[in-house]
């Protein structure tokens, strides 16, 4: 059994030599084969060579541990115990429903008649010479002749009066009816005994008085019926009812033994023997879980588990403390390698912010010149002619800097530190469920995401810029996550998205795919769209350096709008940022001051970072394009001719802008921005300064493959209304009482549906609420839509401190932590708080509650279905709902 | 007018050190070392504050920077012993439960002979 443990261990460690499946001492270098003679790895790549082993031994340790002993008792007690009920169950039904005929002579030709219509062919009924039970009853039925006796009788009759004549004696008469032969029996044998022909006379009349005897034909009907149960030929016979013994059928043979059989003998045992198996096997899968197997503070009740699974032992002990103390490592080193990242980029930082500082104090130069240039311009000078080559060594644009930072060549750091700056732009390491959180955030309120507005003109559509909050629901594996958004109206709406990603998956996200499905009635209508993303992806609190920082984003978000922040003292560095991260399609437009120039420097592709291959080498990336035109009127009244269309660059900057005979509009003030007045704060700027910037509607055009339908069906009008906890019973009866999908039945007609009851007794425990009608949604959708309902009026009322701390079961630390956080008043208010999500999983829990700060972790079970002890709800929760 | 010496040479001797400086191409360099010493005295002395700046939280910040190096270089061993520990408490807990396999087996041996 342990040799394929054995196996795959020696694998894990690359001893592949068979010899090494006896283990007679421990292996002296564990390690051996990871490092190359002769040659050091760097230290990034030696983590990663010992951290890849180690979890493939941890994961060989916990196959070893679960597989190889599984306790294979616990199935066959319940599949036994399966096979007996479905025996009983079967022996019940062909008892109930066999086929026998009746002893009763009277009704032989009855059952001759069934026998004849619809069991002839079956052996015994009919038979070819005669002695089938059919013809027997017809036998049987046939009254013998009277005749015959009353030809005895008269011959008797005539012998005797012939006799007692001759003896001078009077005759005597003896009736011939066969009324009567019984009382000329009773004569004869009295009177005429020894008289000739006496003998046949009794015989006769009592072979035709005497009933016959129906003994074999009643054998041989139980033979026949026998035959007919046996071979189901009865049309009224029960088919045989065949319970699953299958493992993974358990829990749907459970049920039906609870529906249809609990009261057939055997069906306890039946039912205790698979709860048993299922609880056991309940165990497994969650010991199974390899999130239980990687965070140091769920290892410890793991190892608790699996210890009171499989007894203590020194051994044991030892091999789960050691897996723990490996978590541990990894965990310090994940905590350090971000560190160092986090100071890598305050370094880049520093180093741009002293450059834009020097840009800034070159800048003085600049003005003088300016003045220069306009003094020259007074005089009459052509402003184009004062574009001096000297000045263009002075602009640096911190565009470049940024990107010199990022493409620092590995060889100036250690490369595991390069590899790590790519991982803190995956979802996962930016900052957990915050950063995406933000992410998501921005990705809904990024100017793109305002070409769904497009198609507002389809009815009911949903419009995602106006979403009211989201939360992350479900992690679905790397590179897409789930997330339910609420919009303004309450509905919830689950939301896929995916990270696209460059290089093959490994390099920096460069969009957002997003997808949602809307349910109308039974149809499921899905919605996808995709948004380049590089510009905020990047972003995150952390990580000023890549792409935009906090400051610019701000402004970006808001530019579907008059935004007055971009009117600005330098509004050139406000345009060359938002080109910088702008995606393609976006363009700014730039005015000559006498209004007759203007150009147009449109961002025609977007820039792809860094590709970094498989070893974090950076093998180069993709720089954006702008296409810069230009056109020139006559008079400032004049309308604009077309655009002069120029060639593409990778450089919007002066030099390139040069190029293309465009003046550096930062530096030469009689340039100035076109655009309206801001509308918000007027005050700021004027409308020389202002910059228009036009925003693509439809950059990269969304996919809307279908109509987009209207969402959930909303439940009542009192939705968007607040419940405080003392209005609960409210809040419930709103649901219960305004969901027209809701059925209404007496109490006494739920209990077949373990489900249903399970809502009820939420119901009412949750709000000591008892409906006089019960709310017993009847489907499971609607089971759900009420979960849902439910979740989201408990998701209204707020929790003490003490509760959650009780609740998630929170050491102090930890819950100060937590507070810390969350930096919000007294008491929670889960509207407002992410980390609460309520989770409707029918499969896995029922109705979930957890709390996720991206950190700290933890779930109560509200309601499970099927589990006996459920619902729990509350139990301790029943503080905040008193 | 023009910056006296000893603002020149300390200027200088700070781009000379600042990372984000050197970081710029030479002709970037040069340009902007010459825009530097054009500037007044008033203003080369804020980029001296700036440079000087940089130089304090650049140094704090590669003391923190060798301080994780230190400890990543530092968790190579560790993680390695933690292998070591890890694998020899799992070959004791294979062979315990080999031998206790080994042993219900010969157990159940032994009564099959018994009942022979």
């Amino acid at each position: 059994m342990f040799k394929n443990a054995f196996t795959c261990f020696n694998k894990a460690f690359g001893f592949d030599s068979p010899s090494r499946l006896v283990f007679e001492k421990p292996v002296e270098n564990p390690l051996a084969g990871l490092e190359t003679q002769g040659e050091t790895k760097p230290l990034g790549q030696q983590l990663d060579a010992v951290i890849n082993t180690v979890d493939g031994q941890i994961n060989t340790i916990k196959n070893f541990l679960l597989k190889n002993n599984i306790n294979k008792a616990d199935i066959l007690p319940a599949q036994q115990s399966i096979n007996t009920l479905e025996n009983n169950i079967n022996e019940r039904n062909r008892e109930k429903t066999a086929i026998r005929f009746s002893n009763d002579p009277k009704t032989f030709a009855a059952t001759a008649n069934i026998l004849k219509n619809k069991y002839a062919d079956v052996p015994g009924v009919m038979d070819a010479n005669g002695y089938g039970v059919i013809q027997l009853i017809a036998s049987y039925n046939t009254a013998p002749d009277a005749s015959s006796v009353q030809g005895h009788i008269a011959d008797f009759e005539y012998n005797l009066n012939k006799k007692l004549k001759e003896q001078g004696k009077k005759p005597i008469t003896l009736s011939l009816e066969p009324k009567d032969f019984a009382a000329t029996k009773k004569l004869i044998e009295e009177d005429y005994k020894d008289e000739p022909g006496a003998t046949e006379v009794l015989k006769a009349i009592t072979a035709y008085t005497q009933p016959k005897d129906p003994s074999d034909i009643q054998a041989r009907l139980v033979k026949i019926a026998e035959y007919i149960n046996d071979n189901g030929l009865n049309p009224q016979q029960l088919a045989a009812v065949r319970l699953s013994s299958d493992p993974a059928n358990f829990r749907s043979t459970l049920n039906q033994i609870k529906n249809q059989y609990s009261n057939v003998s055997g069906a306890k045992e039946a039912m205790d023997t698979i709860n048993a198996y299922l609880t056991a096997h309940a165990e497994e899968e969650a010991l199974n879980d390899s999130n239980l197997w990687k965070d140091s503070k769920n290892f410890e009740k793991t190892a608790q588990r699996l210890i009171n699974k499989f007894g203590y032992s020194e051994e044991l002990r030892q091999t789960l403390d050691a897996i723990k103390a490996y978590i541990n490592l990894k965990e310090k080193l994940r905590r350090v390698r971000f560190g160092i990242f986090q100071k890598e980029a305050d370094r880049a930082n520093m180093a741009l912010t002293t450059i834009e500082e020097l840009n800034k104090a070159a800048g003085i130069i600049e003005g003088l010149l300016s003045k220069k240039h306009k003094e020259e311009q007074a005089s009459g000078v052509p402003y184009a002619a004062l574009s001096a080559p000297d000045l263009q060594e002075v602009s640096i644009s911190t565009t470049s800097i940024k990107q010199r930072a990022l493409d620092r060549k590995p060889s100036e750091k250690p490369l595991e530190q390069a590899r790590e700056k790519l991982k803190v732009t995956e979802i996962k390491e930016i900052s957990g469920e915050e950063a995406m959180h933000e992410l998501i955030r921005h990705a809904l309120a990024h100017p793109k995401v305002s070409v769904m507005k497009a198609a507002d003109i389809v009815p009911g559509r949903k419009n995602i810029a106006n979403l009211k909050k989201f939360s992350i629901e479900e992690s679905m594996g790397d590179g897409q996550r789930t997330f339910t958004v609420v919009d303004t109206n309450n509905q919830s709406i689950p939301v896929t998205v995916r990270v696209g990603r460059n290089n093959g998956g490994q390099g920096i996200p460069v969009a957002l795919e997003l997808s949602w499905d809307e349910k109308i009635g039974n149809a499921v209508t899905t919605h996808q769209t995709r948004i380049g993303l590089e510009d905020f992806v990047l972003y995150s609190k952390q990580d000023k350096t890549y792409g935009m920082d906090e400051k610019t984003f701000k402004w970006a978000k808001k530019t579907n709008t008059t935004e007055e922040k971009f009117v600005d003292t330098d509004p050139m560095s406000k345009a060359e940022n938002y080109l910088a991260t702008a995606p393609a399609g976006a363009h700014i437009t730039l005015i000559s001051g006498d209004g007759l120039t203007e150009w147009r420097i449109t961002k025609e592709t977007q820039k792809i970072g860094q590709f970094v291959d498989d070893k974090g080498e950076v093998v180069g990336g993709i720089s954006p394009k702008f296409r810069i035109e230009k056109r020139i009127r006559q008079n400032p009244d004049d309308a604009w001719p077309q655009w002069a269309v120029n060639e593409s660059s990778d450089d919007y900057s002066r030099a390139a802008l040069d190029s293309q005979s465009v003046p550096d509009v930062r530096r030469n003030s009689a340039l100035a921005f076109k655009g309206d007045k801001p509308t918000k704060n007027p005050d700021v700027g004027s409308q020389d300064e202002k910059a228009k910037i036009d925003i693509p509607k439809d950059p990269i055009s969304p996919v809307f493959s279908r109509p987009i339908s209207t969402g959930p069906t909303k439940l009542n009008d009192d939705q968007g209304q607040e419940y405080i906890g003392s209005e609960l019973n409210k809040a419930l009866k709103a649901i219960v009482a305004s969901n027209p999908d809701i059925q209404v039945e007496k109490l006494e007609n739920i209990n077949e549906h373990e489900y249903t009851k399970g809502i009820l007794r939420n119901i009412k425990e949750l709000s000591g609420y008892i409906p006089s009608i019960s709310a017993l949604p009847n489907s499971k959708e609607k089971i759900d839509k009420a979960m849902w309902a439910l979740g989201e009026q408990i998701r209204t009322i707020g929790l003490t401190d003490s509760v959650r701390k009780e609740l998630f079961d929170l050491d102090d630390k930890t819950f100060a932590e937590i507070r810390a956080n969350e930096r919000i008043g007294q008491g929670l208010d889960l509207r407002s708080n992410n980390s609460f999500k309520f989770i409707v999983d029918s499969q896995k829990g029922g109705l979930i509650l957890r709390y996720d700060d991206g950190r700290n972790v933890s779930e109560v079970v509200i309601y499970k279905p099927g589990d006996p002890g459920s619902p729990r709800p509350l139990r301790n929760m029943e503080s905040f709902l008193n | 007018m023009p910056l006296t010496k000893a603002i020149k040479n300390k200027l200088l001797g700070l781009l000379q050190k600042s990372k984000a400086f050197l970081s710029l191409s030479k002709a970037e360099q040069k340009a902007m070392r010459k825009r530097l010493l054009a500037l007044s005295e008033d203003k080369a002395l804020d980029v001296i504050a700036v440079l000087e700046d940089e130089q304090i939280k650049t140094e704090a910040l590669e003391n923190d920077l060798k301080t994780y190096e230190d400890q990543l270089a530092a968790l190579l061993p560790a993680l390695k012993q933690a292998s070591s520990h890890l694998q020899k408490a799992f070959i004791a807990l294979q062979e315990k439960e080999d031998s206790r396999s080994t042993d219900e087996e010969s157990q159940a041996l032994l009564e099959e002979l018994e009942n022979v």
